[in-house]
């Protein structure tokens, strides 16, 4: 029974609460934190734009690889026939020839 | 009801009348001064940015204290992630209802005489689920009704009332481990 009685003061030790006082200046931050919105609004990019730019990129990067590869390997077959022209070699004569091409 | 048509001008008339109720429902929540101060700001910041998304169909003190418990609500749950991985056995006293250590946490607002009995309080509010504790602080701190409660945390008024019943329950089966002979 006198458990029950502390448990229910201590229940009721909030009972007769006075509000806690509040700052006001408070008031001023919030103003000043929209003043800042406002102001970085103009400056922030919206982020599809990044997206977008970001997805240019990579798809230029892709295309840049893919022409470099192609060209890479038909200048290094464009080499070997100019050599072969320039020299006068024959068809037959494999030993300057890369292994794969035989 | 009418819409919200807020302009930062008129917002230290607004913050002045409400600043108080939400400031306070924070700080109890939270029990935690610099924090609940940061949501209280918080709050007329949000409100100020998504006035239109007031609809009218509460009033505009519940829609503030919405808005407050649900950063209430985000702050702990942070808490709570943090506990978990940093302090895994406090964590667990903490779920299994135990007293963990005494809140230095007392309101400004106690009654002198009533202070040491209101730390045990506030510290078995921490054991309580969150949804418990936001609807036993709204009722028996902020004084608002079952409807009011009901609005604040989106729900029916019979959730409240089981909440509420939940919450002193388990609050008594709380506070029953600090009693000494």
């Amino acid at each position: 029974m006198k458990k029950e009685h502390w448990v229910d003061a201590v229940i009721n030790s909030t009972h007769q609460i006075k509000p806690a006082g509040t700052n006001p200046f408070w008031v001023i931050r919030v103003q000043q934190k929209i003043k800042n919105q406002q102001e970085n609004r103009h400056a922030v990019i919206a982020a599809k734009w990044v997206y977008s730019a970001a997805a240019c990129f990579a798809a230029l990067l892709v295309l840049n690889i893919l022409t470099f590869s192609n060209t890479a390997a038909k200048s290094s077959k464009n080499n070997i026939q100019s050599v072969i022209q320039q020299y006068g070699f024959m068809q037959t004569d494999y030993y300057f020839l890369d292994p794969s091409t035989r | 009801m009418s819409k919200l048509q807020l302009k930062a001008a008129d917002l230290g008339a607004f913050m002045q009348k409400h600043q108080g109720r939400i400031y306070n429902a924070a700080l109890n929540l939270l029990q935690n001064q610099l924090e609940a101060e940061e949501v209280t700001q918080d709050v007329f910041l949000e409100a100020y940015n998504k006035q239109q998304s007031f609809k009218g169909d509460a009033s505009i003190s519940t829609w503030l204290y919405r808005i407050a418990i649900n950063k209430c609500i985000d702050i702990l749950r942070k808490k709570q992630r943090r506990l978990k991985w940093t302090n895994p056995l406090k964590w667990m006293a903490a779920e299994a209802l135990l007293p963990v250590e005494p809140t230095d946490f007392v309101h400004p607002g106690i009654v002198t005489e009533n202070k040491e009995k209101a730390a045990i309080l506030y510290n078995a509010l921490l054991h309580l689920p969150v949804n418990q504790r936001t609807a036993y602080l709204l009722h028996d701190t902020e004084h608002l009704s079952y409807k009011e409660i009901s609005e604040v945390l989106k729900t029916s008024i019979p959730a409240v009332e089981s909440l509420l019943f939940r919450a002193r329950q388990n609050l008594r089966k709380s506070i029953e481990k600090y009693y000494k002979d």
